[in-house]
């Protein structure tokens, strides 16, 4: 595979991973430097990886609305849509965005190649013979890629480069920038992060844009090897090490983008039975104060009073909150948020004491940051909401030091 | 916490989270059961999509429901998902009933 924005890459000598079969950066700078990119300023990656597929015609919503586990007919042009697919058992296969965009529909999926998921859509179609009579195609789009554009001021960058429109662009949806691509979005891990789509030499165009006018922003370039702390801080679906111990989306807290409510989706029956049941086991989020000598890593044992009641799904250390953050796959009767009385076990044998906690455990600056109000580069401006707060209390307090006389006093003064 | 108490946490938080639940079905006209939600759906952006309308009804929610003033420094994070939303309503209650006791103590003073 050779494209614009591999060969960049390669001119860059980067150290490169491979994903979906596509190769792509695995690291520009080190995990912290790209992490701390994404939490307080934009990290640039290439995630040409995702499957992208385009289905088009009549019936193409329809299909889709059989495919996937959210409600397709929810979303107009423009619009996307973040959600499951899931096998006949309701077991998650793989999460996907659904854009809807003019006549047709485009699929993004972090977890299947394109081929693969035109494969799972003519199947479902050559199963329902008859049912979804208008569909004009469905076609892999592997010579397009994506861009990331993630961190508090990615909205700024855009801004500057694609024009004002980027500053009102709500959460999960889309539009044409520069007429060769498309600007979704879209992000899982808490702060502002956009998607760019479109042929790869349009792609490495827009690269060298965004890293000339992202000096400034102090914008960093990054591969997928920061997924592993921005996933630890804000869990998402990811299949691996999920897949070996649960792909429910009741047991994973999946369900937000389940809609039990549509007429028919695949895996629907199965997955209402499982929680008419109710879940044996379920995902928790875990935290421990500080960076304890214990080390915990996946499938070291968790218990209660010296009973195995679950085990560890990831854990790792949050400079940013100095905290132990993780997940925990334990029996639901424990799985819930504060508690403290369960341990876990690791390799060596040794205990530690834990809480169970909610996640997403970081704060994400971009709570922070309102584009209409704030700015990184315009010192006219905030840069976030606490100095907002700050300069705005300075203003007072100059106001008040300025102001002739206290009124009280005027009031005594008026009466004499 | 001993196991009497482990006992006592989970049962509050249980009967909160659904509380919360069906709170936020009832008041934003979400189309769920309380099973449906999670207990860490996100309340914005994904998950139940809420709005900045929605947040003032969450506000509302906490009074009318849980007899809850959200105060200028408490920490907007509990606004993050439902789990969040529950830790500060036992929160709140535990503090608020600190206080109640502490009212009700005989001062020196007195």
């Amino acid at each position: 595979m050779s494209n614009l924005l591999f060969e960049l890459h390669q001119h860059n000598d980067v150290v490169m991973t491979e994903r979906n079969g596509i190769k792509i950066p695995a690291r520009y700078h080190t995990p912290e430097k790209e992490h701390r990119a994404v939490r307080q300023n934009i990290l640039l990656c290439d995630y040409s990886h995702f499957g992208k597929a385009k289905i088009s015609g009549e019936s193409a919503w329809e299909l889709l609305n059989v495919l996937v586990s959210g409600d397709v007919s929810s979303i107009r042009d423009e619009q996307a849509m973040y959600t499951l697919m899931l096998d006949d058992q309701g077991q998650i296969i793989t999460d996907l965005y659904i854009l809807c965009d003019e006549e047709s529909y485009l699929l993004f999926s972090e977890w299947m190649t394109s081929e693969a998921l035109c494969e799972r859509i003519t199947a479902l179609m050559a199963e329902r013979v008859g049912e979804f009579d208008d569909i004009e195609q469905i076609i892999p789009l592997n010579d397009q890629g994506l861009l990331h554009i993630e961190g508090p001021y990615s909205w700024e960058l855009l801004v500057e480069l694609y024009g004002m429109d980027i500053a009102g662009l709500p959460f999960q949806e889309h539009m044409h920038v520069c007429d060769e691509l498309i600007l979704l979005r879209a992000g899982k891990h808490g702060e502002f992060s956009y998607k760019l789509f479109g042929d790869y030499a349009s792609l490495a165009d827009a690269w060298q844009q965004l890293v000339e006018a992202g000096e400034k922003f102090d914008l960093c370039l990054g591969g997928l090897d920061y997924q592993q702390q921005v996933r630890l801080e804000n869990p998402c679906f990811i299949p691996t090490p999920l897949l070996s111990l649960s792909r429910c989306p009741i047991e994973l807290q999946l369900q937000w983008m389940v809609r039990y409510d549509k007429d028919e989706f695949i895996g629907m029956e199965a997955l209402k039975g499982r929680l008419d049941a109710g879940p044996h086991r379920r995902a928790i989020g875990m935290s421990v104060d500080g960076q304890p000598s214990v080390t915990l890593a996946f499938g070291d044992e968790v218990l209660l009073d010296e009973e195995v009641v679950g085990v560890v799904i990831e854990c790792g250390y949050s400079a940013d909150i100095d905290k132990t953050i993780g997940r925990l796959f334990i029996d639901s009767e424990f799985a819930w948020a504060d508690l403290s009385h369960l341990t876990a076990r690791s390799s060596s044998g040794d205990e530690i004491a834990l809480r169970t906690a909610a996640v997403p455990f970081a704060r994400n600056y971009s709570f922070l940051i309102n584009p209409a109000e704030h700015s990184y580069i315009d010192t006219r401006r905030p840069r976030d909401l606490l100095q907002q707060f700050e300069w705005q209390k300075e203003r007072e307090e100059q106001e008040k030091a300025a102001s002739p006389a206290a009124p009280a006093e005027m009031s005594i003064q008026g009466m004499k | 916490m001993d196991r009497t108490e482990l006992e006592a946490a989970i049962t509050e938080r249980k009967e909160t989270l659904l509380n919360v639940k069906r709170g936020l079905i009832e008041r934003l006209n979400l189309y769920h059961t309380p099973e449906q939600i999670d207990d860490d759906t996100p309340l914005f952006g994904s998950g139940l999509k809420l709005d900045s309308v929605d947040a003032t009804e969450l506000l509302v929610l906490l009074d009318k429901k849980f007899g809850i003033r959200v105060g200028e420094g408490d920490d907007p994070s509990y606004m993050r998902s439902v789990n969040t939303l529950t830790s500060f309503i036992i929160e709140k209650k535990h503090s608020d009933a600190l206080v109640n006791s502490n009212d009700f103590v005989p001062s020196v003073e007195q």
